[in-house]
């Protein structure tokens, strides 16, 4: 199994392999470790392998679709696709409804572009929540040690791609869902600017916290998928109407001329690995070596901000799951329904209230991109808790990705290192609205002098010696 | 005014509709001092006082 799209692509047009065989290599690779993992809900191989046959034809016919043209790829099962079930990793949503939909428009992007879809990925229940092992559910688990949780909601897509059971997925992010299981899992994922993708026909979580990103091994493979899923589309009335820039080009390894600001956090959250300032540290380095200029910034409101995407995203749930909690209250999962419950416990002028800050955050937050190009923290400031009895209080303030939920700003997570146990854990680039060029550029820079983004689990490398 | 959090959670557990188990009532209600400090901290942000919230209206409707 090829490491990166970008390789598989190139490899792919050399005649070194063909789509056939990259599709069979990660369906035998889920034979091999879907079992252990719990990465899949749906397997599409039958699909999949006559999409890759037809990218092969058209490939050899010179009908070349660009750089996903033949590469597998997952869906999070809470995007709708024509030709599969799309439950949500729920009990309570109609699985036809993806069906009936037909296909969301990042979807049908992806199939325009010649890509291999595999299968639809599992999530936590409605994309919140921890592993609820009463439900009729594959549990998702982390490749690196499975005794631990692969992270979410985004679950399947980051176990998958550590695992080479797909090169790259399309998952979805609230409060962290892609960049958490991102960090957990040792890959990279961006959540774009709010709007830059369309997030019609995804359940919604949060109506204006909710975002669309892919997930891949590398920044630059971000970038590929970004290529192809930014753009406005019309069932979306929050989607950005607004050009979709080059993300590839400025993915040179040079960082001269740029300014990062730096807020390791200390004082704000708590540290339950240490190792993450070390490896902070040693990461800032790298880009400074890379020819940028490193500052300190201070993240204003931090708590309040974090509490705003929060409380704000459990709201805006509520009032999409209210008349399904009150009827089938215990098919919801234990952890995802009293989560969302949560939004039945604000006063209507309490959401207010929590847009008033965010706007003034948001405002500040842009004022500190006037003297910086992109802002750096942890991802995450723990890793990978083990998936047994799982509750969501056990993941504390470890979460450092809500912040920009709240402020709908790109972030992207790359591997940056492991903890002394062995997990991994991640780097956060944050840059200004629609600046996803810088940030991919930022992220790839750093891949280019270090390589925690091409490290395998040891699983992945027993099973290709098996 | 204190503020008694079981009958607080109740009372807006059943204005919702929403009737969870004992237990999870029993969490939602030891949840509430925290949940209560962080909205009174939101409205605490002195320099919000005059802020607009992320709530406009589109233009354009359709």
């Amino acid at each position: 199994m090829y490491p990166t799209i970008a390789h598989a692509g190139h490899v792919l047009r050399t005649g070194t392999t063909t789509s056939v065989e990259l599709t069979r290599s990660a369906l035998a690779m889920a034979d091999a470790l879907d079992p252990d993992l719990g990465v899949y809900v749906t397997r599409l191989d039958d699909q999949a392998l006559a999409q890759a046959a037809r990218a092969d034809a058209q490939l050899a016919a010179g009908d070349d679709r660009g750089p996903l043209h033949g590469i597998p790829l997952g869906v999070k099962d809470i995007i709708a696709m024509r030709g599969a079930d799309t439950t949500a990793q729920s009990l309570v949503l109609d699985r036809a409804w993806g069906r009936e939909r037909g296909d969301a428009p990042v979807v049908a992007r992806l199939r325009a572009a010649g890509a291999v879809i595999t299968g639809k990925l599992t999530t936590m229940e409605f994309a919140i929540g921890v592993p609820d092992v009463a439900k009729p559910f594959p549990v998702p688990r982390n490749p690196w040690d499975v005794d631990t949780w692969a992270g979410g909601s985004s679950s399947g897509a980051a176990s998958g791609i550590a695992a080479g059971l797909v090169l790259g997925a399309i998952g979805t992010d609230t409060g962290g869902s892609v960049r958490i299981p991102a960090s957990y899992c040792g890959v990279s994922a961006l959540k774009p600017t709010f709007g830059r993708v369309p997030k019609s026909g995804c359940v919604p979580l949060g109506y204006t916290y909710d975002h669309v990103g892919p997930m891949a091994r590398s920044a630059e493979d971000c970038a590929l998928l970004l290529g192809v899923l930014a753009g406005h589309d019309a069932s979306d009335p929050m989607c950005a109407d607004r050009p979709v820039d080059d993300y590839v080009s400025g993915l040179t390894g040079d960082l001269t001329g740029l300014r990062i600001g730096v807020d390791p956090l200390l004082g704000k959250v708590s540290r339950p690995v240490p190792e993450v300032d070390r490896l902070l540290a040693a990461a800032v380095r790298e880009l400074a070596a890379a020819g940028a200029e490193v500052v300190g910034v201070d993240l204003p409101l931090y708590a309040e901000m974090s509490d705003v995407t929060t409380m704000g995203f459990q709201a805006e749930a509520f009032a999409y799951h209210r008349a399904d909690l009150r009827a089938r209250w215990h098919d919801y999962g234990a952890g995802t329904r009293s989560f969302i419950v949560n939004g039945a416990l604000f006063s209507a002028a309490d959401y207010v209230q929590m847009q008033r800050v965010r706007r003034l955050v948001a405002r500040n937050v842009a004022a500190l991109f006037d003297d910086v190009d992109v802002i750096v923290t942890p991802t995450m400031t723990g890793v990978a808790p083990p998936v047994d009895g799982l509750t969501v209080s056990d993941l504390g303030d470890t979460l450092q990705t809500l912040y920009w939920n709240a402020t709908g700003s790109p972030a992207l997570s790359v591997p940056m290192g492991f903890s002394d146990n062995g997990l991994p854990l991640g780097l956060q680039v944050v840059g200004r609205h629609f600046d996803e060029a810088t940030v991919l550029a930022v992220g790839h820079a750093y891949q280019q002098r270090s390589d925690w983004h091409l490290r395998t689990p040891p699983l992945l490398d027993r099973a290709l010696e098996g | 005014m204190r503020i008694d959090p079981a009958q607080l959670v109740t009372a807006q557990l059943a204005a919702a509709g929403i009737e969870p188990d004992e237990d999870e009532v029993a969490a939602l209600v030891a949840e509430t001092p925290r949940r209560l400090f962080a909205l009174e901290r939101l409205y605490a942000v002195e320099e919000a006082r005059e802020e607009e919230p992320f709530l406009t209206p589109p233009h354009d409707p359709r």
